[in-house]
């Protein structure tokens, strides 16, 4: 799989915006609407930055990392959180190694653009965000 | 008596020597002369009877007749074997043979029968009679009752043993002394309160025992003035306390001997030793006293009364409560003291502690009793100034030893602010949990605005730049400022919730102010700069200030952005900052707009915006609210001032200078904790 970015999010909306602006700046996009979606894609062999909502039904983001984490598919990747919570949240004790940064709902498209090109780029030359 | 009754008796032997003479000399010639003397005899009231040698009875008188119930002829001859019964006519016998073989007087008593029945004491006096050539001719007897003298003197032999009796028996040392103060009568616990040697007794004079007495007194003088007096004054009663050295106290009691005539026999003087009743005396009253010293100083209104309802304690709270002071209640009774709670004397609570609960609570429902105790609450409409009152009163009977009621007190405590503040609380419980719903719904409310917001800043941008009518575009724009509103009410929200509780002393840091204004002067440079607007920072950079970061920075930078927002085109912002002993004030003013008085009253008021139709876009109308909370929460003050609309506003607020803030937020976590 050529993509390098990954949203996982349960808002269809959200998804498709988020499909609409990446294809609009010429860059693919990967969607997933859970956290067993994600894991799905990474089993597949998706490297690359992943997007990950907090809050989502069953498997919630920190669900989500603990597993990929677990299944030793975090190599490669950098795990930025997209966040509509205003205080930290105690899921995350032991996991925030694993997140490179946060990003708080809503965000502006000039943030979003910023922050995917440069963990892109981070990852072409070899690092990762952890 | 004995002396009349020998008398008597001398007469009537002389009488009868004569007669027997005179019998031998005239025989019966002389008949009438023995008639009278007959008569003589017979007018002698006691017994009187003859007998010859052989015993036989000679002669009597009248008397002697009704005491043997025979007539002197069916007497006359007869020996005692023949009237009485053999063992007393054996003891007659007997003393009559006694008399015989030792003529001369014979005297004595003796327990004999009349002829009614009754057994009486006699003293009997015989004597033996000669003939002219001295030999003994017969015996003349004399019978004398001493039967009620005997009784006279048993009565007062008892009543002497009576009197010895209770005087030893007295608890009280008595001294008796007669008209010439001389001691009748010590008894022995006179002796042993007093301690008086046994020599001075034994000389039985009372002078060195009055002076023994004397050196007792602990003031001599006016003990003997007072016995001196007493001795001047016969009939008078007196008692009185006495001191001695040795600091016992004896209660004197003293009487004149009377009779009822009233003539004067002497003093009665009775001494008891009350030193132990008067040291309880003494330790009740202290007690007594203690008590009423606790009470006058209790904080709740009190009062006591005795068992005839009259006030023996009002303490100062209750002359406080009711503007009765002490002189106006203490000992009078009526219900005195119910008179400032409802206008007139009536029972109250304190009356009815012996009441059953049934009774009271007609007067007080709330009316309970623990033991003998009574609780109640009460409400007393136009209480002195006219207020209605709520008071929570007490009252329990005071019982003595024995169980028996006493007195009874009562505590009074005026509760109406209790009653109030309880009603405020619940108010503001009420309020409390009305603000958390509030508050709840703003997080959720600002959590749940964000996902649907998310999409449309995404989108909007990448619709705008696909259109190319300018009329569509402007369209769009709209669309995105409104967003833009929306997104800024939504973090407005979250700061303004996140601000409701208070700081942790962790959270403070020391902040440079001018690091902070300038960093907040920087999210604004593009408006400044579109408005040409010039800003004036007067602060020196050595000022720091304890504070939570984020919060400072989020009141500079909303003053900052209120002054650019509300500043004409070319104005200038003045931000300045003063030092004062513990506190730094800061001052934020513009050239704008201005405000009147009222706004100035509510610019601080959640959502509270100066243009009434609140047209106002890209304000939340939080921005001054939630610089009061930060202000509030770092334990400063912030208020507005403008000279008027168009005059331009000036905002001012203070903060601790240094670690002030934080040592009062420590002390309100240890007090929370």
């Amino acid at each position: 799989m050529d993509s390098k970015i990954m949203i996982v999010d349960d808002e269809e909306m959200i998804r498709e915006a988020a499909e609409m602006l990446f294809q609009a700046e010429g860059i693919d996009l990967v969607t997933a609407s859970s956290g067993k979606d994600c894991l799905g894609y990474l089993e597949s062999g998706f490297r690359g930055v992943i997007l990950m909502d907090v809050m989502m039904p069953e498997m919630d983001g920190w669900d989500t990392i603990r597993e990929i984490v677990g299944k030793g598919l975090f190599d490669g990747n950098v795990i930025v959180m997209l966040t509509a919570m205003d205080s930290p949240d105690d899921k995350m004790d032991g996991l925030q190694e694993y997140v490179t940064d946060y990003i708080t709902k809503p965000f502006s498209i000039q943030s979003l653009l910023a922050s995917i090109r440069f963990y892109g780029s981070l990852l072409e030359s070899g690092g990762d965000g952890a | 008596m004995v002396l009349s009754l020998f008398a008597i008796l001398a007469i009537f032997t002389t009488i009868m020597a004569l007669l027997g003479r005179e019998i031998q000399k005239i025989g019966r010639k002389n008949e009438q002369q023995l008639k009278f003397q007959q008569t003589l005899i017979d007018t002698i009231p006691s017994p009187v009877f003859c007998k010859d040698t052989a015993f036989r009875y000679t002669g009597c008188n009248k008397a002697f007749e009704s005491y043997i119930g025979y007539s002197k002829d069916e007497l006359l001859g007869k020996t005692a074997d023949e009237l009485w019964p053999k063992e007393l006519a054996d003891h007659y016998l007997q003393q009559d043979r006694l008399l015989f073989e030792n003529p001369g007087l014979q005297c004595y008593e003796g327990a004999t029968r009349f002829a009614d029945g009754t057994v009486r004491d006699v003293i009997f006096n015989k004597a033996t009679f000669d003939d002219n050539t001295g030999s003994v001719q017969g015996l003349v007897g004399v019978m004398l009752d001493i039967t009620d003298r005997k009784r006279a003197e048993e009565a007062v032999a008892f009543q002497n043993i009576l009197l010895s009796t209770q005087q030893e028996a007295s608890i009280d040392g008595i001294l008796v002394v007669n008209e010439n103060a001389e001691i009748l009568s010590i008894n022995r616990r006179f002796i042993e309160i007093m301690g008086i040697p046994a020599h001075l007794l034994e000389e039985k004079e009372d002078e060195p025992v009055l002076a023994y007495v004397t050196t007792l007194m602990a003031d001599p003088r006016q003990f003997q003035e007072k016995v001196r007096y007493l001795y001047e004054h016969r009939l008078e009663f007196s008692r009185d306390e006495l001191s001695l050295c040795d600091g016992k106290t004896l209660d004197r009691y003293t009487v004149p001997l009377l009779s009822p005539d009233g003539r004067y026999y002497g003093r009665l003087w009775s001494f008891r030793d009350i030193t132990e009743r008067k040291a309880a005396e003494e330790e009740t009253k202290n007690t007594c006293q203690e008590l009423l010293d606790i009470i006058e100083f209790l904080p709740d209104a009190t009062f006591v009364v005795d068992k005839d309802k009259r006030v023996i304690a009002w303490n100062r709270a209750i002359e406080k409560m009711t503007g009765l002071n002490k002189e106006a209640v203490m000992g009078k009774g009526n219900n005195v003291y119910s008179t400032p709670f409802y206008g007139e004397p009536r029972p109250i609570l304190i009356d009815l502690v012996d009441e059953a609960l049934d009774v009271i609570s007609g007067d007080y429902p709330a009316i309970t009793r623990e033991g003998r105790t009574l609780f109640t609450e009460a409400f007393v409409p136009s209480f002195r100034t006219g207020d209605n009152r709520f008071f929570w009163a007490t009252a329990s009977p005071l019982l003595d030893t024995h169980g028996k009621m006493v007195g009874a007190i009562e505590s009074i405590r005026d509760i109406t602010e209790y009653k109030r503040a309880g009603e405020e609380k619940l108010r503001l419980e009420s309020q409390l949990s009305h603000t958390q719903i509030m508050e709840t719904l703003l997080v959720r409310l600002g959590h749940d605005l964000k996902t649907p917001l998310t999409p449309l800043l995404m989108l909007l941008p990448l619709i705008k730049n696909r259109i190319s009518d300018p009329e569509t575009k402007k369209m769009v724009d709209m669309c995105s400022e409104n967003i833009n509103c929306i997104k800024a009410l939504a973090e407005k929200n979250k700061m303004f919730v996140s601000l409701v509780s208070s700081i942790k002393p962790y959270e403070y840091q020391n902040v440079t102010l001018v690091s902070a204004v300038e960093e907040c002067l920087a999210e604004s440079v593009d408006t400044i700069a579109t408005k040409g607007l010039s800003c004036q920072v007067s602060i020196e950079p050595s000022i720091v200030v304890p504070a939570v970061p984020e919060q400072l920075k989020e009141l500079l930078c909303n003053l900052i952005s209120n002054a650019v927002r509300y500043s004409p085109k070319q104005g200038v912002i003045y931000i300045t900052a003063y030092l004062h002993a513990e506190t730094v004030s800061v001052s934020v003013r513009d050239e704008g707009v201005g405000l009147t008085m009222d706004h100035l009253e509510h610019i601080f008021d959640e959502f509270y915006k100066a243009d009434e139709s609140r047209h106002e876009r890209g304000t939340s109308g939080l921005g001054l609210s939630i610089c009061k909370r930060i202000v509030r929460n770092h334990h400063g003050r912030i208020w507005a001032e403008s000279a008027g609309l168009g005059q331009g506003t000036t905002i001012v607020f203070t903060l601790h200078q240094h670690s002030n803030a934080m040592q009062h937020s420590e002390k309100e976590t240890v007090t929370n904790g």
